[in-house]
């Protein structure tokens, strides 16, 4: 453990030294959500949407960013690189767990990324604070962090999968470019699923990815009745454990079929 | 000129080549693109639909303007964004210097590379899209609307290129920005939506200090009859500001690169 807490140290004293890079990182996350708000205040401002649906909407906004910058994972195109290059040998002979590095890599991240939330919360407030209730959302996001946690090892896992295919298809960063959309289209990332007919919703609900965005938000909301909730989380642990199951077997395998090529 | 012509044949001659040579990365890429181009029309569609229109537009004229958006990200993925990536190692790692040492202009070099050829397949889908955005939103255009339409169009394209030139040649001034080529791309975006839906600060930001707010409505009102001409003189005014501004920023960059590791 104490090594994890070292390597966290440094994780976090390189994302203080590289604001710049963390910075752009943060715009390319909000670049995408500020639009949508306006474009719901301008609907609603010219009377096609009624005041609760762009409230509804704003608010819908605002998790998906939030939650995003909670959750995301996205180690897999430089973690692939490595695995593609040769650069994991260095890695495989030092004594400690590669899961346990990335894991810790991706949490701090997470956690030096609301750095620039704070000051964005605080123009939301500013910005939306008559249209919305601010106070209520950031409350029921903050009772909702342990899920939060859930969804993070969730979206780990898939990266972790998807960096794992490095080991025998030269184009992953395919895979990860899939994975966005995934997440967009049935993760509800983009815009909430009750835009798209239902059958489409339900094909979603086979998906880890509905349990990224759409099923935090409408539980925070409150949309959601409880046996749709215990099924719900019963159905991320599911993904889970058989994501582990996988990533376990497909590095065993990958770590065999390994050649160091490159070194 | 000629040479500069021909340089660029090159560049994307030996990226056709690649393509053809790595034929399974080419099918790869030609499928992410393809899911990336279904996907920018069904979100931007569903939202439409639900929304009865996006700002102005019905949601005919919505898949009219994503056919142009991806005419756009053809442009940005497929050959800037390949250029563009390549920029901050080449300062961090010192690697400018066979650049710099060329007898060629030393922008214009950075700026070609390896074309994403997969990209296509964008092209196809966004002449689909124009065409059925088209049909739906019964346009029937005078040669005018379309001739006008495509000049301003390309003036957006060109405003693309020297917004996203500027903006990664600012990592020469700073000490390390490896993702900078990301930004751009990702604010691309924020053109999909009219610029009437910001708040009157945001409109003037989104069209006097980045104009991402003019590169597709501008064309937009131009093919469908509704001209704003002060947004076409701002759109040509702002073009050959950025233009300018990348090139002194990139040659006044120049001045603080130290050769990295060399």
């Amino acid at each position: 453990m104490k090594k994890y807490i070292g390597f966290a140290k440094v994780i976090w004293q390189q994302t203080l030294e590289y604001r710049a890079e963390s910075l752009v990182w943060f715009v390319n996350e909000i670049v995408g959500v500020v639009p949508m708000i306006f474009l719901w205040l301008y609907m609603q401002g010219s009377g096609r949407l009624s005041p609760d649906q762009a409230s509804k909407l704003i608010v819908y906004s605002i998790l998906s960013l939030l939650i995003s910058r909670f959750t995301t994972s996205d180690f897999e195109m430089w973690f692939a690189n490595e695995i593609k290059d040769g650069k994991l040998s260095t890695r495989l002979l030092k004594p400690y767990s590669i899961q346990g590095l990335l894991l810790t890599h991706e949490a701090v991240w997470r956690l030096s990324g609301m750095i620039y939330l704070i000051p964005l919360l605080f123009v939301i407030y500013a910005t939306l604070g008559s249209t919305i209730n601010f106070a209520d959302v950031l409350l029921k996001f903050s009772l909702s962090i342990p899920l939060m946690v859930i969804i993070f090892i969730s979206h780990y896992q898939v990266s972790f999968l998807i960096s794992s295919t490095a080991f025998w298809i030269e184009q992953s960063s395919a895979l990860s470019h899939l994975k966005w959309m995934l997440a967009g289209i049935f993760g509800g990332a983009w815009f909430p699923l009750y835009f798209l007919p239902n059958a489409f919703v339900n094909i979603a609900k086979f998906t880890p990815f509905y349990y990224w965005y759409y099923f935090p938000i409408q539980l925070i909301t409150g949309v959601l009745k409880t046996p749709e909730i215990i099924q719900s989380f019963l159905a991320i642990i599911v993904w889970i454990l058989l994501l582990v199951g996988i990533n376990k077997y497909v590095w065993k395998k990958g770590i065999r079929y390994y050649g160091a090529s490159g070194n | 000129m000629k040479r500069y012509f021909k340089l660029w044949r090159t560049f994307f001659k030996l990226s056709w080549m690649m393509a053809i040579e790595y034929k399974a990365n080419f099918i790869t890429w030609l499928l992410v693109d393809f899911g990336w181009a279904i996907m920018d029309v069904v979100s931007i569609t569903a939202i439409a639909v639900y929304a009865g229109g996006l700002g102005p537009w019905n949601p005919a004229q919505v898949i009219f303007m994503t056919g142009l958006y991806r005419l756009g990200s053809v442009i940005i993925w497929g050959w800037l964004f390949q250029a563009f990536e390549r920029i901050p190692a080449l300062i961090t790692e010192g690697g400018l210097d066979m650049i710099l040492s060329k007898p060629v202009d030393s922008q214009f070099m950075v700026s070609i590379g390896r074309f994403a050829i997969g990209t296509v397949t964008s092209v196809i889908v966004s002449m689909i899209y124009i065409y059925i955005g088209a049909v739906y939103s019964h346009w029937q255009p005078s040669l005018y609307q379309v001739v006008f339409g495509l000049w301003t169009y390309c003036f957006s394209m060109i405003l693309v290129y020297a917004i996203y030139f500027s903006s990664v040649a600012c990592s020469l001034f700073v000490g390390r920005l490896n993702n900078i080529h990301t930004l751009f791309p990702n604010m691309f975006g924020v053109s999909r939506f009219p610029p009437e839906i910001y708040p009157l600060i945001l409109q003037r930001f989104l069209i006097w200090v980045i104009p991402l707010a003019l590169i597709l409505v501008v064309p937009m009102q131009v093919f469908y009859g509704s001209i704003n001409w002060n947004f076409v003189i701002i759109l040509h005014i702002m073009t050959l500001i950025f233009l300018i501004l990348g090139r002194w920023l990139w040659f006044s960059g120049l001045r603080h690169y130290s050769s990295a590791s060399s």
